[in-house]
């Protein structure tokens, strides 16, 4: 009977740690599920793809717009009083070495340019939608990343 | 007898060479550890959702070169294309086309009748093509130049064809783009014959119906529309686009979502007898525009399915009956003769893409002009949700005559909150 009962303790005792185990094991593999946020946040920069946000001046003019120069664009600048001409818009943009939808499309600022200007990089392609770095671009929020050996610089401009 | 021992000598130096050349390429087996070992963090990286270092990872490969070089392009082609990079995608898939088409020079064939199978060198599976050329194509669509994806889109039905007459391509994917894409050109009645063949290769994807409905009422074809839209609507009650036949001013969209993975093959040979299928939980994903439930995905085409078959027909079929028994008796006395001899044992060949998705989804979805936030929520073969695949994607903006297609793809834990902090 006392065996019996030294028996029981020691699988009770196994048991539990078995389950001790097994609980940490699982808290390791499977991080807590947080969901992401329904809310999306508020938009910094704007691009081609969502569209010029008005009163928003030329990225390469210390602003926060990074849309493809385009006559319509330039046309809305004009509106909000910023008297620039599209051929000056676009070599300043080459002058600082930035390159935009008019020189390459879809690469979603991953190219050599990469990454995105607003990330630190030299690429002002509109990012593509519906990825995290579409996100980030336009929220300006975004975690600093290190990718091959270089470290990216985070958003530097207000 | 000085001929004759001259013979022996002869004989017994070719043997020698022939065991040399066995040893030296009857590393089968480690080749295929090599192989799985090399591609191991790049995959991980990839099925993780972290396609940065998926495509860093793709890319030393890239560069080694060797024997898997057109798998790595393929690997690589894809890695670009999860992350959003269409631009480089695309360079990958031609590359991995032009390489998977070269003909071999004499001594690389001479190379692949010695070595065995997995130290051959890669010349792609019936898949292969298929999905290289398909994504190419998705690529091209992605920049709007629709010609050449009705090009590549072409290539991609002709990799999937078979053979014989009778024979059709029978990838819904492929057609479907192909429907969009002459769409988009003005090319209506080309148009409805691939949405046709959309509803004819799976009849159980609504929204194939509802495209074709959408070509036909453009076409004025009534009868036509109401065929199409009846079918539709029976098969998707509870889509947003019941609500909204004419789009009263609103926007459509497209999702195209790649769900799970391709199993492997289940022999060596080219085309398995059987279907190849994944396991992977998710089996469709139901999608909420600004919170508001707008309908769930359907299978538009099983990668799985097309890995098994040609025009249409399980390979087993038709090769069980053709060569089953007379050309594995042909097949093993060759492989003893070549691999059995020479590399002492024939082992199977088990490299495939394995990037590539068990399935394709599709999604229409229809919301007035600006930015929104969508939700997809993915639910596994019981029905029963997934809570850690949930994925949310902010500021996706539909503009007045534009049609954006967006490429999304399941993976778990892609938008966890808590692995960020």
């Amino acid at each position: 009977m006392k065996r019996k009962g030294h028996a029981m303790r020691y699988l009770g005792n196994g048991s539990a740690l078995c389950a001790i185990v097994l609980c940490a094991i699982v808290g390791c593999v499977a991080p807590k599920y947080v969901p992401k946020s329904m809310i999306p946040p508020p938009i910094k920069y704007c691009n081609s793809t969502i569209g010029h946000m008005s009163g928003a001046r030329p990225w390469i003019l210390e602003g926060t717009c990074c849309c493809t120069p385009t006559s319509k664009l330039i046309e809305e600048y004009h509106k909000a009083g910023l008297g620039i001409a599209l051929e000056d818009l676009i070599k300043k943009y080459k002058e600082a070495g930035i390159t935009t939808d008019l020189d390459h499309k879809n690469c979603n600022n991953c190219c050599d340019h990469g990454p995105h200007v607003v990330k630190g990089g030299k690429c002002m392609a509109t990012p593509t939608m519906g990825t995290s770095n579409f996100e980030e671009v336009i929220s300006g929020i975004f975690t600093q990343k290190e990718s091959n050996g270089k470290k990216k610089l985070t958003a530097h401009r207000p | 007898m000085k001929a004759r021992r001259l013979m022996g000598c002869c004989v017994a130096f070719l043997i020698v060479t022939a065991a040399g050349c066995a040893r030296h390429f009857s590393l089968g087996p480690f080749a295929q550890m090599d192989y799985g070992r090399s591609i191991a963090p790049g995959k991980q990286a990839f099925q993780r959702g972290d396609n940065e270092k998926s495509v860093d990872q793709f890319k030393k490969l890239k560069e080694k070169q060797g024997i898997n070089y057109p798998l790595y392009l393929l690997f690589l082609g894809r890695a670009y294309m999860a992350s959003g990079d269409f631009f480089d995608a695309q360079k990958s898939f031609l590359a991995a086309e032009k390489t998977l088409d070269e003909t071999l020079t004499g001594a690389e064939t001479g190379i692949n009748l010695v070595v065995s199978d997995p130290q051959k060198i890669y010349r792609g599976r019936p898949e292969d093509g298929i999905m290289a050329h398909y994504s190419n194509a998705l690529c091209f669509v992605k920049d709007r130049d629709y010609e050449n994806a009705i090009i590549e889109l072409k290539k991609s039905l002709l990799a999937d064809k078979g053979k014989k007459a009778e024979q059709d391509a029978d990838f819904s994917p492929v057609h479907y783009l192909m429907g969009i894409s002459y769409g988009e050109m003005g090319l209506f009645d080309d148009a409805l014959v691939a949405l046709r063949s959309v509803t004819r290769c799976n009849p159980e994807c609504a929204y194939g119906w509802y495209e074709a409905a959408k070509l036909a009422r453009a076409q004025k074809n009534e009868d036509e529309y109401k065929r199409c839209i009846d079918k539709f609507r029976s098969l998707c009650p509870d889509s947003c686009l019941n609500s909204a036949p004419g789009k009263d001013g609103r926007e459509e969209f497209v999702i195209l979502l790649d769900c799970g993975y391709l199993g492997p093959p289940l022999s060596g040979m080219a085309g398995s007898f059987k279907k190849r299928k994944g396991s992977y939980a998710e089996k469709y994903a139901r999608v909420y525009i600004d919170g508001v439930c707008a309908g769930r995905t359907y299978q538009l085409g099983d990668v799985g399915y097309q890995a098994s078959t040609a025009g249409g027909r399980l390979m087993g079929k038709v090769a069980r009956k053709v060569i089953g028994t007379v050309a594995r008796q042909g097949l093993s006395l060759a492989s003893f003769g070549a691999s059995g001899m020479l590399t002492g044992g024939g082992e199977a060949d088990m490299r495939f893409w394995e990037t590539l998705p068990g399935e394709i989804h599709l999604f229409m979805g229809v919301a007035p002009p600006g930015l929104h936030t969508i939700r997809l929520d993915f639910f596994d073969y019981k029905d029963r949700p997934l809570e850690r695949y949930q994925q949310v994607w902010h500021f996706i903006n539909l503009t007045k005559g534009e049609m954006p297609i967006l490429f999304m793809r399941s993976v778990s834990d892609i938008h966890n909150q808590n692995k960020k902090s």
